[in-house]
C-alpha cells in the first residue's frame, strides 16, 4: 500500500516537471515579438534599439533551456516574477485571486455532488420510469449547453427575471450560488449519468441475486450491496469533475466579474503577460495532478480490491 | 422448528409446474409440467445437462432469476402448505433466506467483493432470526467453525477475493444456513472447484444435513454428487422430468434411455485405460420450439415413429418403489418382460 503510494506520488512528481515544461515553452513559442509588446506597454517611442534592449533585460535573447531553468529556479524560490503589464508581484497577485477560484471549485463540487446524487438517485430507484427519463432528458440538455450560455440564462432568470440573486461581483454567500451553479451543473448532470449506469451494471451482478436469496428488497440492497460497488468509479468521476471546474473558471470568471485566478489568466492572455501565463498554467496542471493522485489513493484505500492490487 | 411437520408431509410440493422465459427477441419453455416433492430432512438430487433447466426451475418460484429476465410460471410450488407462485413479494421475502437457504454455483462472483464477509453472513441472522449484531456475530462465527473454515473470528473481518475458492464455498454455506432455513437449494455447489475440494464440499453438505435434519434440493450434473449425498433423484431432460425415483434404484437399475445414456458416458475406474469416451450422440433440442412428442427421442436408441408424437406420460415402474416413476412407455415394457 505504502509502496504504491510512493509509487504514484513519485509519477505524480515527473508529471509535474513535465507539465512545467509544457507551461513554459507553449508560452514561450507564442507567436509575435515580446520584446516589441513589453516595449509597447512600458509607453513611449518604441524603436529597434529600445526592443533590443528589453530583450536584453529580460533575457529574452537567451536559449529555451537557458530561459527555462532561470525559470524553474526562480519558482521553486516561490518568485514567479512580476506581471510585465502591470510589474505586480505575480505570485501576491495570485494569492490574492486564490480565494474566489477556490471557492468556486467547492462550489462548483458541492452542486456537482447535489445534482449527481439526486438525479442518478431518483434513476436507480425507478429505473426507466417518467422520473428516470426526465432525469435523462435533463442530464442530456444540461451536458449539451455551452458553459457561457447557461451562465447567462441562469443570470436572465435568476438574477433579471426573477431578481433573486446577485447576478456579478464576488460579495458574500449569496453572490456565490449562480456561478457554482454554472460550473456545477454539466459535471452534475454527467456524474448522474455515471452513477446510473454503474449502479444499473452493479445491480445485475450475481451478488444481487445473492442479497434477494437472502430475504432483502430492492432498497436495501441498492444501498448496502449495490453502492460500496460503485464508490470507486464515483469517486474517479468527481476527481475529472474538479478538472472541469477548473478548468470552467476561465469562462465563468469573467461573465461573473470574479477576481480569480481563472479570470487573472485569460486577462493575462489578452496582453500575453508571459510570466502570469506560465505562473498559472503552472498552478492549474499542478493542482490537477495532486487532484487526480489524491483521488487514486482515496480510492485505493476505499477499495477492497484495489487494496489487494495494491499488496501483490 | 423441525417438530411442525413430521416426516411424512411434502416440505416442498412441486405440481405441474411450467416456466417461460421472455426476452426481448425470444420465449423459451426451460420447465415444462414438472412435479416432485421434497419431504423433511430429504435430499433431492435435481440431474440434467447444461440448459435442462435444472436451475430455472427451482430459482424462478423464489423470484431469483437474474435481472431483465421476465418469467411467467403456471403450476404450483407449495412450502409448507403455502403456494410460492401466488405469495407476495412480503411473504416472498420472509421465505428466502429464513425458510429456504440457497448456495450458488460460482462463490466468487454470488459475494459481495467490496463487503466483510462476516457482515455479510449476520445481516442474514438479523433479518430473520431477530438478532442483534453482537448476537448475529457471534453466530456467524459458530456458523463459520461449522462449516469448517479455521480461525473464524479473523475470517470475518476478510474479504471474499483474500479466501480460496473452496473457503468460500463454505461461507456461500454458511450463508445459506444463518437464516435457519427447513430447505436448502444448492445449485451446483461444487462445478466452480477444484476436483479434490469438490469432494470435501458433498461431505460437509451431508454432514451438515444430518446434523441440522435440514432437506436439501441439490442440483448437479455430476453423479458423484448424486451418490454422495441423495436420498431421492430426478433426471431432466429438455425441461422435463424423464425419470424419478431414490438414489439407489435409479443408479443401479436406470430405466429411462436418458438416464442410461448418462449413466453409461460417466467414466469408471474400472475401465481399462484408453478406452473410448462412451457419449450421447446427438444434442439437445432448442427449447423455443414446442416439442409434441418425446423430446429425446431424435437421440433414443428405442425410439418408435409413436415417440415423436405423442408426449410419453410418467408412469410408474412396475415391481418398484412406488415413489419411482419414468415418462418412457417403450422401454417400460420390455422392462417389465424383463422382470
Amino acid at each position: 500500500m505504502l509502496k504504491v503510494a510512493i509509487n504514484r506520488g513519485m509519477s505524480a512528481a515527473v508529471l509535474i516537471v513535465i507539465a512545467s515544461i509544457f507551461s513554459f515553452i507553449i508560452i514561450a513559442a507564442f507567436p509575435g515579438n515580446v520584446a516589441a509588446l513589453i516595449a509597447e506597454l512600458r509607453g513611449g517611442f518604441v524603436t529597434h534599439d529600445v526592443v533590443a534592449k528589453v530583450a536584453e533585460d529580460y533575457g529574452l535573447n537567451d536559449p529555451l533551456p537557458v530561459r527555462y531553468f532561470a525559470w524553474v529556479g526562480d519558482v521553486l524560490q516561490g518568485d514567479f516574477g512580476h506581471s510585465l503589464r502591470t510589474g505586480e508581484d505575480v505570485s501576491a497577485a495570485i494569492v490574492k485571486r486564490l480565494q474566489a477560484t477556490f471557492i468556486l471549485i467547492a462550489g462548483g463540487i458541492t452542486v456537482t455532488l447535489i445534482v449527481g446524487v439526486t438525479l442518478g438517485f431518483l434513476g436507480a430507484m425507478w429505473p426507466n420510469g417518467t422520473v428516470d427519463r426526465i432525469v435523462r432528458v435533463i442530464a442530456v440538455v444540461c451536458v449539451s449547453v455551452p458553459k457561457f450560455f447557461m451562465a447567462a440564462m441562469l443570470i436572465l432568470a435568476f438574477g433579471v427575471m426573477m431578481n433573486l440573486l446577485p447576478t456579478f461581483g464576488f460579495r458574500g454567500p449569496l453572490s456565490w450560488i449562480l456561478p457554482s451553479i454554472a460550473v456545477g451543473i454539466v459535471p452534475g448532470a454527467l456524474l448522474s449519468r455515471i452513477a446510473r449506469v454503474a449502479l444499473e451494471e452493479a445491480m445485475s451482478r450475481p451478488y444481487v441475486v445473492t442479497a434477494k436469496s437472502k430475504g432483502f428488497g430492492r432498497r436495501r440492497i441498492i444501498f448496502r450491496d449495490a453502492l460500496p460497488n460503485i464508490v470507486p468509479v464515483c469517486l474517479t468521476a468527481v476527481g475529472m469533475d474538479i478538472a472541469f471546474i477548473t478548468q470552467s473558471s476561465l469562462i465563468i470568471e469573467p461573465i461573473f466579474s470574479w477576481q480569480g485566478v481563472g479570470a487573472y489568466f485569460v486577462e493575462a492572455a489578452r496582453f500575453r503577460d508571459l510570466p502570469v501565463l506560465q505562473s498559472c498554467l503552472l498552478l492549474f496542471s499542478v493542482f490537477f495532478i495532486i487532484v487526480n493522485l489524491s483521488v487514486d489513493l482515496i480510492v485505493m484505500t476505499v477499495d477492497p480490491l484495489q487494496r489487494r492490487a495494491a499488496r501483490a | 422448528m423441525k417438530d411442525m411437520h413430521d416426516m411424512n408431509t411434502s416440505l416442498l410440493e412441486v405440481a405441474n409446474l411450467s416456466v417461460t422465459l421472455h426476452t426481448a427477441k425470444t420465449s423459451v419453455q426451460p420447465v415444462d409440467n414438472v412435479s416432485y416433492s421434497v419431504k423433511a430432512g430429504e435430499v433431492l438430487a435435481i440431474v440434467g445437462e447444461s440448459g435442462s433447466g435444472k436451475t430455472i426451475m427451482n430459482m424462478a418460484p423464489l423470484g431469483l432469476l437474474p435481472a431483465g429476465v421476465d418469467s411467467e410460471m403456471s403450476g404450483s410450488v407449495r412450502f409448507e402448505g403455502q403456494d410460492l407462485l401466488s405469495a407476495g413479494n412480503g411473504k416472498l421475502r420472509q421465505v428466502r433466506g429464513g425458510e429456504i437457504g440457497v448456495i450458488f454455483q460460482d462463490p466468487l462472483s454470488a459475494l459481495n467483493p467490496v463487503r466483510r464477509i462476516g457482515r455479510q453472513i449476520a445481516e442474514i441472522s438479523e433479518r430473520h432470526l431477530g438478532l442483534t449484531t453482537k448476537q448475529a456475530e457471534k453466530k456467524v462465527a459458530e456458523l463459520l467453525a461449522l462449516v469448517g473454515l479455521p480461525d473464524p473470528l479473523s475470517r470475518m473481518q476478510q474479504f471474499p477475493h483474500e479466501l480460496s475458492g473452496g473457503m468460500r464455498q463454505r461461507v456461500g454455506i454458511a450463508m445459506s444456513l444463518a437464516g435457519e432455513p427447513k430447505l436448502l437449494i444448492a445449485d451446483e455447489p461444487t462445478t466452480a472447484l477444484d476436483v479434490t475440494v469438490q469432494a470435501q464440499i458433498v461431505e460437509l453438505l451431508k454432514d451438515l444435513q444430518k446434523r441440522l435434519r435440514m432437506a436439501i434440493v441439490v442440483i448437479t450434473h455430476d453423479f458423484g454428487v448424486v451418490s454422495g449425498m441423495a436420498n431421492k433423484v430426478a433426471v431432466m431432460y429438455a425441461g422435463r422430468l424423464s425419470e424419478l425415483g431414490s438414489v439407489d434404484d435409479v443408479l443401479l437399475d436406470p430405466v429411462h434411455p436418458y438416464t442410461r445414456g448418462l449413466l453409461k458416458s460417466v467414466p469408471s475406474l474400472d475401465s481399462e485405460i484408453g478406452s473410448e469416451f462412451i457419449g450421447l450422440p446427438g444434442h439437445p433440442p432448442d427449447l423455443s420450439r414446442r416439442i409434441d412428442g418425446c423430446p429425446f427421442a431424435p437421440r433414443c436408441f428405442a425410439a418408435l415413429e409413436s415417440c415423436r408424437e405423442h408426449r410419453p406420460p410418467l408412469l410408474p415402474v412396475p415391481h418398484s418403489a412406488a415413489a419411482r416413476v419414468v415418462a418412457c412407455p417403450v422401454v417400460l415394457n420390455s422392462h417389465a418382460e424383463a422382470v
